[in-house]
């Protein structure tokens, strides 16, 4: 209905018209800000998460999460993103959105979780759940077999209470890689900047290519020295008999 | 007057001798391929340091001359009290060869070259995958008779090979076995040098004078190990891709006709760096250190691990350690 009135009128009076115009782009930019308003909480309603996982303060404004994700592009793309990267803008963060949410202490599909949730948890094949490492009152610490609450930056201890062999490898700087100096190393890299703690196993590689076979590097073409001798000798011989 | 003029022209007769005999004894002669200045070079544990610095400033300028680098090349003697060793996790090993590559750019190793076969690739470490085999049941005739299913167990070495090619590393039931120069204490390639250009250092790196070596390839048949490389042509290495950081003993570009082989970096690990191959190795199996200083990462494995070493039996007394666990 609207853009027939606006055709006829355009037609007539030009006063008219510029007012009708006026009021098309008001109404185009009200349209257009009302789609953005409707496409932000898309997010939340396709995934049933509250708001405040990426507006922790206010709508206007975007936490440590929401910053971190429309930086690094679309939220489909999380798969691609440096883990170690997420632990450093996120680390610490955890309350912001838990601090809201009741503990779910049944292991289960994270179905719809915000992106640093949308991981397959392999460690341990099954045998775990979330608060076998991280605290359940307070998600920004881990918790350690006897109850005790660490900070995130302590997490080798909670992997020491399983792996205690890696452990005192790597204090002996047996497990893991080293660069630098042979002459006064001392660990560097903790465990998750490896191992991706969620999914610690290493996928194989590719290897770089086996070295040449003696039989294919005479496939190239090649005439020695010795070669052009041999030909140019039988040529000459040739045209000597020839002349003879 | 009459004695300084001719004290002068003494002077002056001398220097323009010495002026012209310099550029004669660069001279190449083209049949031989050799200049007086390498003929005449000596030894280079006999050489004295001005001797030294003289060669290094030759072999600066044909480097300069044959591949535009401004090449640095080292004499950095051994440091005191420290013996090197090598220690290698065969089980994490994934045969990736990132370390045989790495090892290449960083030695200045022959590449293969696109357009003469005869300068091939060298490469100093050898990756080789192992493959369990079946166990072979006892027949009835030696009173054993054990029924085995297909059972598999066991390395075998003499099966191995080192031109597997997957798609993906590491294969189910493969083990992999990167062998390199074991650096022996009581070295048969040492032992069998006709003209001692190969020797053991107070480090325990075994060194190779490469204007020394006349090409007899005796060190290769000698090594167990099959660890020692031969350019057979003049080495081939891209402009572009020459590492100017260089040892006299280690890593300079090699004249043709010489035998070659790791010298754990030596270029680097004097300098109290880790060698090429361990910056490299993407699973942190390869683990080096002083073998004197008992909290080093080669000492500790010797003192917690299950350490094997390759060809024991033969009493060539390696320093390079295999190890799992």
């Amino acid at each position: 209905m609207l853009p027939k009135r606006v055709g006829t009128s355009c037609l007539g009076d030009g006063e008219m018209s510029r007012g009708i115009w006026n009021k098309l782009v008001m109404l185009i930019t009200v349209a257009l800000l009302l789609g953005l308003v409707y496409a932000t909480p898309q997010y939340s309603q396709d995934t049933a998460q509250p708001c405040i996982i990426c507006h922790p303060q206010s709508l206007e404004e975007l936490g440590p999460a929401g910053k971190y994700y429309k930086e690094k592009g679309t939220l489909e793309g999380y798969g691609e993103l440096p883990r170690k990267e997420e632990k450093k803008v996120l680390g610490g963060e955890c309350t912001v959105c838990h601090a809201q949410l009741e503990p779910n202490p049944e292991p289960r599909v994270l179905e719809g979780g915000p992106p640093n949730h949308r991981f397959e948890f392999k460690h341990g094949r099954g045998r775990f759940w979330c608060f076998a490492c991280h605290d359940p009152v307070n998600r920004d610490k881990l918790r350690l077999l006897n109850g005790t609450t660490i900070d995130l930056e302590d997490y080798i201890l909670v992997c020491a209470q399983c792996h205690e062999v890696l452990y005192y490898d790597w204090q002996d700087r047996l497990h893991g890689k080293w660069v630098g100096s042979w002459q006064n190393g001392k660990p560097e890299k903790g465990c998750i900047d490896c191992h991706y703690q969620h999914d610690p196993a290493f996928r194989p590689i590719q290897p770089e290519k086996p070295p040449e076979k003696p039989a294919e590097r005479k496939k190239i073409p090649y005439y020695s020295l010795s070669f052009f001798i041999v030909l140019s000798l039988s040529i000459g011989l040739a045209i000597y008999a020839a002349w003879r | 007057m009459v004695d300084k003029g001719r004290r002068d022209f003494l002077k002056k007769a001398a220097t323009s001798a010495t002026a012209a005999v310099i550029p004669f004894s660069t001279v190449r002669i083209p049949v031989f391929d050799v200049t007086l200045d390498e003929l005449f070079q000596k030894h280079y544990q006999k050489m004295s340091e001005e001797e030294k610095q003289r060669v290094i400033e030759r072999l600066e300028k044909e480097y300069k001359e044959e591949y535009g680098v401004d090449a640095r090349i080292k004499t950095t003697p051994p440091i005191k009290g420290v013996v090197f060793g090598f220690a290698l996790d065969i089980k994490k090993c994934i045969g990736c060869r990132r370390c045989v590559y790495a090892c290449m750019r960083e030695n200045n190793c022959s590449r293969p070259s696109p357009t003469d076969p005869t300068r091939e690739e060298k490469q100093w470490i050898r990756v080789i995958a192992l493959e369990k085999y079946e166990i072979n049941p006892g027949t009835k005739r030696t009173g054993i008779g054990t029924e085995f299913g297909d059972v598999k167990a066991g390395i075998d070495i003499e099966t191995s090979e080192h031109y597997y090619n997957p798609e993906k590393v590491p294969e189910k039931d493969k083990f992999y076995m990167p062998v390199q120069c074991q650096q022996c204490e009581k070295p048969p390639c040492v032992k069998v040098c006709p003209v001692q250009a190969t020797w053991k250092e107070p480090d325990g790196i075994i060194v190779i004078d490469y204007n020394w070596c006349i090409g007899c390839k005796y060190c290769l048949s000698a090594c167990p190990y099959w660890a020692r490389r031969f350019n057979y042509t003049h080495p081939y290495i891209p402009k572009d891709e020459i590492n100017p950081d260089m040892h006299y003993l280690g890593n300079r570009p090699r004249p043709h006709e010489v035998a070659e082989k790791c010298t754990f970096c030596i270029q680097r690990t004097r300098e109290g760096r880790y060698p090429a191959c361990v910056e490299i190795c993407p699973t942190g199996a390869r683990k080096f250190g002083n073998l004197l200083d008992p909290e080093s990462e080669v000492r500790k494995v010797l003192a917690k691990k299950r350490v094997f070493r390759l060809k024991e039996e033969l009493g060539t007394n390696p320093k390079f350690f295999y190890f799992m666990w």
